[in-house]
């Protein structure tokens, strides 16, 4: 049967196409047959452009101010992001050699090690949470601070798809990490996040575990905890965190490298 | 003759245009126009709050990179974005299976739905393209649940079989809705163009 002579049923099969209840094996039928017959074609243009609007009609919401700061941080990285392998691709690095089976730490360094970097790099470019925040008493004068007042040191941890959703960075003057949640992802109920420093050599240091609201995402870490560090990494842990001499018991699910300097 | 609906097209293609060379500020100012629309369109896909907030982000994020395609699509420009947020909605959702929402309506929480759902407010409407406005006054003829049904099976690209077991209706109730419903927006379309 030939459905372009069959006006009734050609719209009706290109409406059920056109609003997305023909699926599967009809619809790939359809498609065949539409890429043969140009009457097919211009029915489903047809009802797509009727349905369309259907995207425009919808009640309208407010949407938390935070989404706007999260498009403009994204929209940063990605162009630094692009300015780097520019760059990258005119060094020409040489190829990376492979590493054996090591411990899990480790095996953090193998994981898309450059573009990570790439990204805290231009974070820390762009990104400068502790001079912005008004410096409390002691705090003015670096050569007089403890241990690495004069540093600060920043990482983007990156979830299994490569997506950043923290930010951590430490200030020497200060002493503390500050955690960013850039998605606002909820933690599961009875478990925590704890944040490890994991340097090149030894075993990972525990930074402590991340707390609710804004208090809770600052942590106090010695200079000496975080400037040996190569990465840090947030792991899931049980409602608490685990003692640090075990490492991580939970899975690892942000991590990246950790870009120093000085301020 | 100039109306308001032709003046917010020609700033929103204008926006888009500058978007297209990489105008920061550019969409910022077309965020702040149509974020709320699309707000609202994500909360209806997807329903929870927090996953709308991920659609909105990245369907911006998509505007940003494609908006260079804009004018070949030759569509008018909320159109244009709104199938972008759709498409990233359903993205979400399906990324998200695992974690499956909870996505079962009753048809009374629908056609609550439909009472702010369909029928955005004067001003919405006047800045929605002429195609939308036509589809919003033969959507009117429906009645509540048929389209109800339609714009669900729209904006989630569901089957037959999924609006069923959603809205937990018979499947030939739901088959012979949307295909009444689909004949007389037909209908009714064709009279507008």
């Amino acid at each position: 049967m030939n459905i372009v002579q069959n006006k009734i049923l050609l719209q009706r099969l290109a409406a059920d196409y056109g609003l997305g209840t023909m699926q599967g094996a009809a619809r790939r039928r359809f498609e065949a047959l539409a890429r043969r017959q140009a009457p097919v074609r211009q029915a489903i243009r047809d009802w797509q452009e009727r349905l369309a609007g259907l995207t425009e009609l919808q009640a309208p919401a407010t949407p938390p101010e935070v989404i706007w700061k999260r498009i403009e941080i994204a929209l940063h990285l990605e162009r630094e992001a692009a300015r780097l392998a520019a760059a990258r691709r005119q060094a020409a690095t040489g190829p990376q050699a492979e590493t054996p089976s090591l411990p899990w730490w480790r095996q953090l360094f193998v994981w898309q090690g450059f573009s990570a970097a790439a990204l805290s790099l231009a974070l820390l470019a762009w990104w400068q949470p502790w001079q912005a925040a008004p410096d409390g008493p002691g705090a003015s004068t670096q050569a007089q601070g403890p241990a690495g007042a004069a540093t600060e040191t920043l990482a983007l941890l990156l979830d299994a798809d490569n997506r950043p959703v923290w930010l951590a960075s430490w200030s020497g003057p200060r002493q503390q990490v500050q955690l960013q949640d850039l998605l606002g992802q909820p933690v599961p109920a009875g478990r925590s996040l704890q944040l490890w420093a994991v340097p090149a050599q030894g075993a990972p240091r525990s930074l402590g575990v991340v707390g609710t609201g804004d208090a809770g995402k600052v942590l106090s870490a010695a200079a000496s905890q975080v400037q040996g560090a190569a990465l840090l990494a947030l792991s899931l842990e049980v409602e608490g965190g685990v003692p640090e001499a075990g490492g991580p018991q939970g899975p690892i699910l942000f991590k990246g490298p950790v870009v120093h300097r000085t301020l | 003759m100039t109306t308001p609906d032709d003046n917010t097209q020609a700033l929103l293609i204008d926006l888009l245009s500058r978007v297209a060379q990489g105008d920061e500020l550019a969409l910022k100012q077309l965020y702040d126009q149509t974020s709320g629309r699309f707000y609202g369109l994500a909360l209806r896909i997807v329903r929870a709050g927090e996953l709308a907030e991920d659609v909105l982000q990245e369907s911006y994020l998509s505007i940003w990179r494609s908006a260079a395609d804009y004018r070949a699509s030759l569509s008018p420009p909320l159109a244009w974005m709104g199938l972008i947020v759709r498409s990233r909605a359903l993205d979400l959702l399906r990324r998200r299976t695992g974690e499956r929402v909870q996505l079962t309506d009753s048809l009374d929480e629908l056609t609550e739905d439909t009472l702010e759902g369909d029928s955005p407010d004067p001003a919405q409407c006047a800045d929605a393209s002429q195609q939308a406005q036509a589809l919003h006054r033969c959507l009117a003829q429906l009645k509540g649940p048929q389209r109800e049904v339609l714009s669900l099976a729209y904006l989630r690209e569901l089957s037959h079989g999924d609006l069923a077991e959603q809205l937990k209706l018979p499947l030939g109730t739901i088959k012979s809705w949307i295909r009444r419903g689909l004949e007389q927006l037909r209908l009714c379309m064709g009279a507008f163009n």
